[in-house]
């Protein structure tokens, strides 16, 4: 059994195939960020152009014929309406001329899900870090299955924070791990740590970071900006692995691929005697894989879908989504 | 000083002890191996001089413990007497008033307690108690106060909400204000469909 996942809900168009849990292809294309960030419409253009390509690609990679496709799924949001529905039509169309069942799939519980199958972890907690997103969740029964947000950002994503740092400091490119290249050997001035109970802040961080550039070494900045933001994160997580009682944490998003960021959960876990699993890094970036992993197990775990759920949803949360087919 | 640990919070553990007769406890904020050296020392440190020095002030104003000795990383305080109200079905409608009048009390003072949930409400014979100032802070801010409620509202029912609010309006002059911030927190679309599991 075969089911085929389509990811577009950024920058990336992504098709994965997974098989029993098995992933045969993960193939994408990426839409090129200039410093004017991204025009949802301009992304939305590049990902239908590229969706045939992208789709053949998985398909070649995988070695399966689309016969062997028993099902279709895609991302339902959360992201930019214009690029999620590139990716819906292009599901759905498949969907129609194979006639299998097409799967609506939430991006988050992708990254979550594709993270925690690998692990080989026991229900753990989730600490999903990207640009637009920092949240610690974990599965709860109450009221119905799904993912209980334990602790999240207050106002924004860290990967944003770190990106929007790096744009302020002109460092070429405007990312993360160039933050972190620039922080080696950096030295600790105080920032303002915001912590409150399971949940964190990170723009009174920012502004103090810039206003610092003026008058420290940039590398000591950097070094003090990426300690205090993933040492909140890291002590958020801890209350949330105490309070749930869950015996392990995973990291998935974006920022996941942070090296230093994952020295300090793996620390954090130890230091608790519990399991630390990062996800490789193919799975931190948006990639189709995820969306095809979910699918299969909606499909497997007998997930009927109503017609109005097929719709894209841009601010899709996490804890509305019924996991009654995990 | 026989010390016996009662139970491991998330950065601190709890120890029982009697001190010159009194039941007493203390709470010892541990290493977090994990942070680097000095926000590590930073954190520690000034989380224990601020809630020394908050449940001090606390402790006069509502039934709280009273801190008896404070070192760097440890507070001993007072033993009040009393179960977490998360441990109850329900805080009940004459816990909920109470907590709204100590919280309206606390925030009267410019205190923000900082984990205001039912695990860290005692109640008792003699009424409730509010424990753990491990996150607390002075703040006039409408917005820091709102996050207390928010924290609370999430953590009982929705009658017991309605009996804490309305003590709490009672009890608070700028009530108005922080009930208008904290509706205005959970239309931001970050709060809605927030259940808090409590160990």
């Amino acid at each position: 059994m075969a089911v085929l996942g389509i990811e577009s809900s950024a920058h990336t168009f992504g098709v994965g195939i997974s098989d029993n849990g098995r992933i045969l292809a993960n193939a994408k294309e990426m839409y090129k960020i200039t410093d004017k960030g991204m025009i949802p419409s301009r992304v939305a253009e590049f990902h239908a152009s590229n969706a045939k390509g992208v789709i053949q690609r998985a398909l070649s990679e995988s070695g399966i014929s689309l016969s062997e496709v028993e099902a279709i799924s895609y991302t339902k949001g959360p992201g930019l309406g214009p690029c999620l529905r590139i990716g819906q039509l292009a599901a759905m169309t498949m969907s129609e001329m194979l006639s299998v069942p097409l799967y609506p799939v939430n991006h988050a519980i992708g990254h979550i899900q594709i993270a925690a199958h690998l692990s080989g972890l026991k229900d753990p907690i989730a600490v999903y870090v990207s640009g637009g997103n920092s949240q610690i969740l974990g599965i709860t029964e109450q009221g119905f299955r799904h993912y209980s947000v334990y602790g999240e950002t207050l106002d924004i994503g860290v990967g944003n924070m770190i990106d929007n740092f790096a744009r302020a400091a002109k460092l070429n490119p405007a990312w993360g791990s160039t933050v972190a290249k620039v922080a080696e050997n950096g030295h600790y001035i105080r920032m303002p740590y915001t912590v409150k109970g399971m949940d964190f802040t990170f723009t009174g961080l920012l502004t103090n970071a810039v206003k610092s550039l003026s008058s420290h070494k940039i590398g000591d900045v950097a070094y003090s900006l990426q300690e205090t933001a993933f040492g909140m994160i890291a002590e958020a997580s801890e209350r949330a692995l105490l309070l749930s009682g869950k015996k392990g944490v995973i990291l998935c998003g974006g920022v996941a691929q942070s090296k230093r960021l994952r020295e300090i959960l793996a620390a954090m876990s130890k230091s608790h005697g519990v399991g630390f699993y990062a996800a490789p890094n193919e799975y931190n970036a948006d990639n189709g894989a995820m969306i095809a992993y979910v699918g299969e197990l909606m499909h497997k775990g007998g997930a009927k879908p109503k017609r109005g759920d097929y719709a894209v949803e841009q601010r899709y949360r996490i804890d509305g989504v019924d996991l009654k087919w995990l | 000083m026989a010390l016996k640990k009662i139970s491991e919070g998330a950065e601190a553990d709890i120890y029982e002890l009697e001190l010159l007769g009194i039941k007493a406890v203390m709470k010892y904020r541990r290493p977090k191996p994990y942070l680097v050296k000095e926000i590590e020392e930073y954190l520690r440190d000034t989380r224990t001089r601020t809630e020394a020095r908050i449940l001090s002030k606390v402790s006069s104003l509502i039934s709280a413990p009273k801190p008896l000795l404070v070192t760097r990383y440890a507070i001993i305080m007072q033993k009040l007497e009393g179960i977490q109200a998360s441990k109850n079905p329900s805080l009940g409608k004459p816990g909920a008033e109470a907590s709204g009048k100590a919280l309206a009390a606390l925030h009267s003072s410019g205190i923000i307690h900082g984990d205001f949930t039912t695990a860290n409400i005692l109640v008792g014979r003699s009424g409730i108690s509010v424990i753990d100032f491990g996150l607390s802070y002075y703040s006039s801010s409408a917005e820091d106060m709102a996050f207390d409620i928010l924290l609370f509202k999430r953590s009982v029912s929705k009658e017991d909400f309605r009996a804490f609010e309305e003590a709490y309006g009672n009890g608070f002059a700028k009530s108005c204000e922080v009930l208008k911030k904290l509706s205005e927190i959970e239309t931001r679309g970050r709060y809605q469909n927030r259940s808090l599991e409590t160990a």
